[in-house]
């Protein structure tokens, strides 16, 4: 996987680099607008990270331009700014998903490797299938070894959410921004308390547990406990 | 109806100066008047007294006696050409003449004296009045002499009468003109006003328009907007010292926050790791504060009005309950509500959202095990929409309910459960920039939040 990192800070570099490289992924890097758009536009990157503010040209014109001209690698964008508009632009231009700085390291990599697997095992199916768990996305009906599941339309988007992104950790905040529309932090466990309620539904009689805990990260859905 | 239309416009201070000049002119008109008045008077009394003057003398020289006096009162009498004469004894009698007297009249008339048939004188048609001289003869008789003073009296009515259409004209004028100018000005105003509003509501892009007449108006909304513009460079001058600072303090700690985490990565060390652990959760309760901090600022600087659309708060509010009702049943709390369907609001969806969620935690949070939370939601007056959140816990003392709103008060209380500090602080700014009203009291036991927000009539595409 080859990662694009669009960023001006030389420290920022460092510790994505840090963070990524021991993963696998083969980092280049451009410290301004102008030479991450002609290293871009090559379209040989899985990913793109991009800052918002970069010298040379502005992270939203330079993902704008990069949509403009057909090509559709996923795009990450950093900021330091954690404002509601500042979200909204980043999206609007083309960007798949927003991280405002400072972030964790288990953040970053939980949202790299669903944007890069995004696109290639995509269920085209609307039944999402995780060993005895089926989850129909258009009747919404959940069976687990086909004895039906009554799940609050929250547990169903909270867990249609994880079975799409199957053996994957989702972090908090990535739940908390797909299944809740929050885009701030709630004091009280919101994500926990729903994914214990899910669990409680799910398992009850099945000896096996589908969803599991990874304590600072998040949670992943799959079929090999 | 007409009332109401003009009361504001009278109330105007042009309107008051329009009235005040118009009265200025009714003066200088009187005193015009008076000026006209006096010198045509005095032009047709003299020339009346000077005919007068003339016939008496012309009696009095042709006769020395009592009996050639009658005579010559006859004759003139006789003669007369529209002039009036009256002999009387010293008792009031008239003895010859053809002015009808009253013996009283005559007793007290002495010197110049006009008089006409209000003074119960009987005159001819063509006479309204006369002036005339009466002289008292050495042998006590007296002789009247006058002339028709219609001219002098016709001359008062129409000086009068000119006096009068010209006092109207001006105060109608004046009136009339007043309202206009009044109107003008309050137009003029009214768009300064309305501009005013505008900038207060967030946007400060807005300037007064100029009309291009130069005058005191387009004077003064040039200052005015020199003015705002000044305002506008302090304010982003402001704005951009407080990111700056914002960014410069979350910088650092962004930074170290990367330390510790690769610091952390390194490690294998069980026990290391949990120092770390413990220190990077140290500088994300800071980040959070600036970031509240931040997004406190970014509300109150009233800019995300520009976005706002309507939101169907029924809806919203129904999702929250939701998600809370599991989140309440995990700290073994029950949530129940009660919202009407339909309700609308105009604002911003995602703001409304942290301002619910902010208040049910906040209840969430300082409530003990076993207790209850009640929201509910229905139409206030035809215009307003009240969404009560309310709970059984501890509350607050009525003398913290202003406190609480405020950013960093936490209760002694609280102290050592988690946030920021600024969740209330936050509601307050989300409420203000809905221009709505929060209310805070007890519930018996327990805190009742009340939140009136402006309800919209229908949705907009």
């Amino acid at each position: 996987m080859k990662i694009l990192l669009i960023e001006d800070d030389p420290k920022t570099v460092a510790f994505l680099r840090a963070g990524l490289e021991p993963e696998g992924y083969a980092i280049s890097s451009a410290d301004d607008g102008r030479k991450g758009l002609i290293s871009a536009a090559s379209g040989d990157f899985d990913l793109l990270i991009v800052d918002r503010l970069l010298p040379g040209l502005d992270g939203v014109a330079l993902v704008r331009t990069l949509r403009a001209a057909g090509i559709q690698t996923p795009v990450l964008f950093l900021t330091a700014l954690g404002g509601i508009d500042d979200r909204v632009e980043g999206l609007r231009a083309g960007g798949d998903d927003y991280l405002v700085k400072p972030f964790a390291l288990a953040e970053l990599s939980a949202r790299v490797i669903a944007l890069t697997r995004r696109g290639s095992p995509a269920p085209k199916t609307a039944v999402l299938k995780i060993a005895d768990l089926e989850l129909d996305r258009l009747s919404r009906r959940v069976t687990r070894s086909g004895k039906k599941i009554d799940l609050k339309p929250r547990e169903f988007q909270l867990l249609e959410y994880l079975m799409l992104h199957e053996n994957q950790v989702v972090t908090r905040t990535m739940l908390l921004e797909a299944v809740w529309d929050f885009h701030f932090d709630p004091i009280t466990s919101v994500v926990e308390s729903h994914i214990s309620r899910l669990r409680s539904k799910l398992d009850r009689g099945f000896g096996r547990e589908l969803i599991q805990t990874y304590r600072g990260s998040g949670y992943r859905i799959s079929s090999d406990a | 109806m007409l009332r109401d239309a003009v009361t504001p416009i009278t109330r105007t201070s042009s309107f008051r100066l329009a009235l005040q000049s118009a009265a200025l002119s009714v003066f200088g008109a009187i005193i015009v008047f008076a000026i006209i008045y006096r010198a045509s008077e005095t032009t047709v009394r003299s020339a009346l007294e000077a005919t007068v003057t003339s016939e008496q003398a012309d009696v009095i020289s042709d006769a020395q006696d009592d009996a050639s006096i009658l005579k010559a009162v006859q004759v003139a009498t006789a003669e007369s050409d529209g002039t009036f004469y009256a002999l009387t004894s010293p008792d009031g009698t008239i003895l010859a003449g053809n002015l009808p007297l009253s013996p009283q009249a005559t007793r007290t008339w002495n010197g110049w004296r006009t008089m006409g048939r209000d003074d119960g004188l009987s005159l001819p048609p063509h006479v309204t009045a006369i002036h005339g001289l009466a002289t008292k003869l050495q042998n006590g008789k007296v002789l009247v002499v006058a002339e028709n003073a219609s001219a002098l009296e016709a001359l008062n009515e129409l000086i009068r009468n000119a006096f009068l259409a010209v006092f109207g004209t001006i105060l109608a004028i004046g009136f009339a003109g007043g309202l206009f100018i009044a109107r003008q000005t309050l137009t003029r105003v009214e768009s300064m006003s309305k501009t005013s509003h505008d900038i207060m509501e967030g946007d400060l892009t807005r300037r007064i328009p100029l009309n291009g007449t130069g005058d005191e108006f387009d004077r003064l909304a040039t200052n005015l907007n020199a003015m705002l513009d000044r305002i506008e460079v302090l304010m982003e001058n402001l704005q951009q010292v407080s990111n700056d600072i914002a960014h410069d303090l979350r910088s650092p700690l962004a930074r170290l926050r990367e330390h510790l985490e690769l610091a952390r990565h390194h490690t294998h060390e069980p026990e290391t790791q949990t120092a770390f652990d413990e220190g990077i959760a140290q500088v994300d309760s800071a980040l959070s504060i600036f970031s509240a901090l931040l997004r406190i600022a970014e509300v109150e600087a009233g800019a995300r009005r520009r976005d706002f659309t309507v939101v169907d708060l029924s809806s919203l509010l129904h999702d929250l309950v939701e998600t809370f009702e599991t989140v309440a049943e995990s700290e073994s709390m029950t949530l129940t509500a009660a919202i009407a369907d339909g309700l609308l609001v105009v604002g911003d969806r995602n703001l409304l959202a942290q301002m619910f969620v902010n208040i049910i935690e906040n209840s969430i949070r300082h409530s003990p095990a076993g207790s209850s939370i009640f929201i509910e939601a229905e139409i206030r007056h035809p215009d307003h929409v009240e969404i009560v959140i309310s709970d059984n816990g501890p509350g607050i003392p009525p003398e913290e309910y202003t406190r609480v709103l405020q950013r960093f008060v936490r209760m002694d209380a609280s102290r050592h459960s988690p946030g920021t500090g600024l969740g209330l602080a936050l509601v307050a700014a989300v409420v203000e920039l809905h221009n709505g009203k929060i209310d805070l009291r007890t519930n018996n036991p327990g805190l009742r939040v009340s939140i009136l927000l402006n309800g919209a009539s229908e949705p907009k595409a």
